[in-house]
């Protein structure tokens, strides 16, 4: 049947095909050839027919358009990324804020207080909207925990302790006509020391502790900690026996060495050297080796830009930024203030300062400063002023994005508030914590903003 | 002679070109007949083919090849008439819906019915069969002038055929149902 199949449709096939097309199929067709080009590949045109054509080199030139797009457009990637102009905004987001509180109030900082003073200091954290919690101490331990500094990476809390038991106060007299009078004095030997802990992105304790010892103190007087960049490394202040002050690098293994004669510090970028205010301002290698002058002013604040770049010099009256070589970049006069704060933008383009009431900006080359005015009064309409006090303000740090300022806020004599102030000046600053007693004496090292990985 | 026409051709020569066509076009027409079964269309295909042969013979890499790829192109322009007309479809609606009333004797009554069945089908299957059965070519060229695999080629060819051979064995059932008994 196959066979026979094959044969039929064979045979049908041919007896059933025209012999001849119509003339005009053949007219018509040259016709329309005579109008019309022939098509020819890219590379016929580019190499010559016979090359051309042929398929591989076809296929290569395709390739190599593709690498040349590819190439071109990350060249243009690249020049459009290195043309933008730098925002404000560091490579990570803002956590949570750690601080130090007076652990009487409780656990969420809502008991009543009756004053300020007496209470163990714990540390707290809330986020920004959140509610205040404690992360380290407890109704009955005997430790003060104090000066909390979060390192760069947001991975660990750096903090100052200090065994109560050790404590001996002694008061000091109350001048006629006041109702109470200055704190009492601690005296030693006291057992005091650096925790370090490890921190999840929320600001909770991983478990994760170590202890580093400092230095025997004249009064137990040792500053806060402040971590190198690479948090690897801590720096603080201990008061000597002799009278002396002297800035103190101790490695997250508990080894220490006093590097330098100073009262006040910072730690460069690179995290190899600090610039150090003493009787003059000195730029110190941390690990050795001779200390180079860097200005001769009595600092008493010293910042490292970020980048590097600028050293800004707080004296008593003067705000002095300085490249790390010593050359002057600017030099402005300011109010009198013996405890002043300059903080660095984390893109190393604005230093902080509050004074007079007023948070204030200036640019890293001295031109335009931005004034914010803070209305603590205003923020807080149910506060109280006492007759004999001024609200005023405090800055603690930069967020870790740049866009805000952390700043204690003090309606009341003894009451302090955490707010933030956008960096912008253009909205309204937010409450972080209602003023309360809890929050004795804020100092910028009494806070610390964690930052979180986006 | 042919290929040298081919090469001129490719390099241009529209005097060459018209030579080399009108040593093809009643083979193309023959072909384009048997698959579309149409005289009207299969006019338009070839004269399409031919233009379209012109057009893209600088890129026929292989002049040898030159056959093969023609009918390619000859079946992709029976396709796209069929496509842009679409009176073919009506015509083999209006085939398949009418009983054949052809003459049942012998050999007129076979090619009836395969000329039925071939209708039934498509463009596809058909260039298979006349390309193997007309042309004369063996399925793997077959296949290598339509460019597919040979194994579609060899499924198309037999599915062809397999509906050719039921078409006639339908007719010699209904030659057994109307057979009146002496």
């Amino acid at each position: 049947m196959n066979d026979r199949l094959d044969l039929l449709v064979t045979d049908w096939l041919r007896s059933d095909a025209p012999a001849k097309a119509s003339p005009e199929v053949l007219t018509d067709a040259l016709a329309r050839v005579a109008a019309s080009g022939q098509e020819r590949y890219v590379t016929q045109r580019l190499l010559g027919d016979r090359v051309g054509r042929r398929q591989d080199v076809r296929l290569a030139l395709v390739v190599a358009l593709v690498v040349l797009a590819t190439v071109g457009v990350v060249v243009i990637a690249g020049a459009l990324i290195r043309d933008q102009k730098p925002v404000p905004v560091g490579p990570l987001s803002n956590g949570s804020i750690v601080f130090r509180a007076n652990g009487q109030a409780g656990p969420d900082l809502a008991g009543d207080l009756l004053s300020a003073r007496g209470g163990d200091r714990d540390l707290y954290a809330i986020a920004e909207g959140g509610r205040p919690r404690r992360i380290l101490g407890d109704d009955v331990d005997h430790d003060i925990q104090m000066c909390p500094t979060t390192s760069a990476d947001g991975a660990q809390v750096a903090y100052l302790a200090l065994d109560s038991t050790t404590i001996t106060p002694t008061p000091a007299p109350v001048p006629e006509g006041q109702s109470f009078g200055p704190n009492p004095t601690d005296a030693g030997p006291l057992s005091e020391w650096i925790e370090v802990v490890g921190l999840d992105a929320s600001a909770t304790p991983t478990g994760d502790a170590r202890r580093i010892p400092v230095p025997e103190t004249a009064d137990g007087s040792v500053s806060c900690p402040r971590w190198s960049p690479d948090g690897t490394r801590l720096a603080f202040v201990i008061d000597l026996p002799d009278g002396t002050r002297q800035a103190v690098v101790a490695g997250l293994d508990g080894s220490s060495a006093m590097v330098a004669r100073g009262g006040v510090f910072d730690w460069e970028p690179a995290g190899r050297r600090l610039v150090v205010g003493d009787t003059a301002a000195w730029l110190v290698p941390v690990d050795g080796g001779p200390a180079q002058p860097l200005m001769g002013v009595v600092p008493n604040a010293v910042a490292w830009s970020l980048d590097g770049s600028r050293i800004a010099l707080r004296t008593a009256v003067e705000l002095i930024v300085v490249t790390p070589r010593g050359e002057v970049i600017f030099r402005q006069p300011r109010p009198q203030d013996d405890t002043p704060v300059v903080l660095w933008s984390p893109d190393g383009g604005r230093l902080a300062e509050a004074y007079g009431g007023s948070l204030h900006l200036t640019p890293d080359d001295g031109t335009a400063s931005t004034t914010i005015d803070v209305d603590v009064a205003g923020l807080f309409p149910d506060a109280t002023p006492d007759a004999d006090f001024t609200p005023t303000i405090g800055l603690l740090a930069w967020s870790p994005d740049g866009r805000k300022l952390l700043l204690t806020a003090s309606p009341m004599f003894d009451q302090n508030a955490l707010i933030t102030v956008a960096a912008d000046g253009h909205h309204p600053p937010d409450v972080v914590l209602e003023p309360s007693l809890a929050l004795p004496g804020m100092q910028p090292g009494q806070a610390s903003w964690q930052a979180v990985h986006r | 002679m042919r290929e040298d026409l081919v090469e001129r051709a490719r390099q241009g020569d529209r005097e060459a070109f018209g030579e080399l066509a009108a040593g093809e076009v009643n083979r193309l027409n023959a072909i384009a007949r048997l698959v579309l079964r149409d005289p009207d269309l299969a006019e338009d295909a070839v004269q399409e083919a031919l233009v379209r042969c012109w057009r893209q013979l600088p890129k026929l890499r292989d002049v040898a090849r030159f056959d093969g790829w023609l009918y390619r192109i000859l079946i992709h322009a029976a396709q796209d008439e069929i496509g842009r007309r679409r009176r073919f479809q009506v015509a083999v609606q209006s085939t398949s819906a009418e009983p054949s009333v052809a003459d049942r004797s012998g050999d007129i009554a076979d090619r009836d019915q395969l000329e039925s069945g071939f209708r039934r089908l498509s463009v596809h299957h058909r260039a298979v069969v006349v390309l193997h059965h007309y042309v004369g070519l063996p399925l793997p060229q077959v296949a290598e002038a339509l460019g597919i695999p040979e194994g579609t080629a060899k499924s198309r060819y037999h599915y062809a055929m397999a509906a050719l051979r039921a078409a006639l064995e339908a007719d010699n059932r209904l030659d057994a149902h109307t057979e009146v008994p002496a």
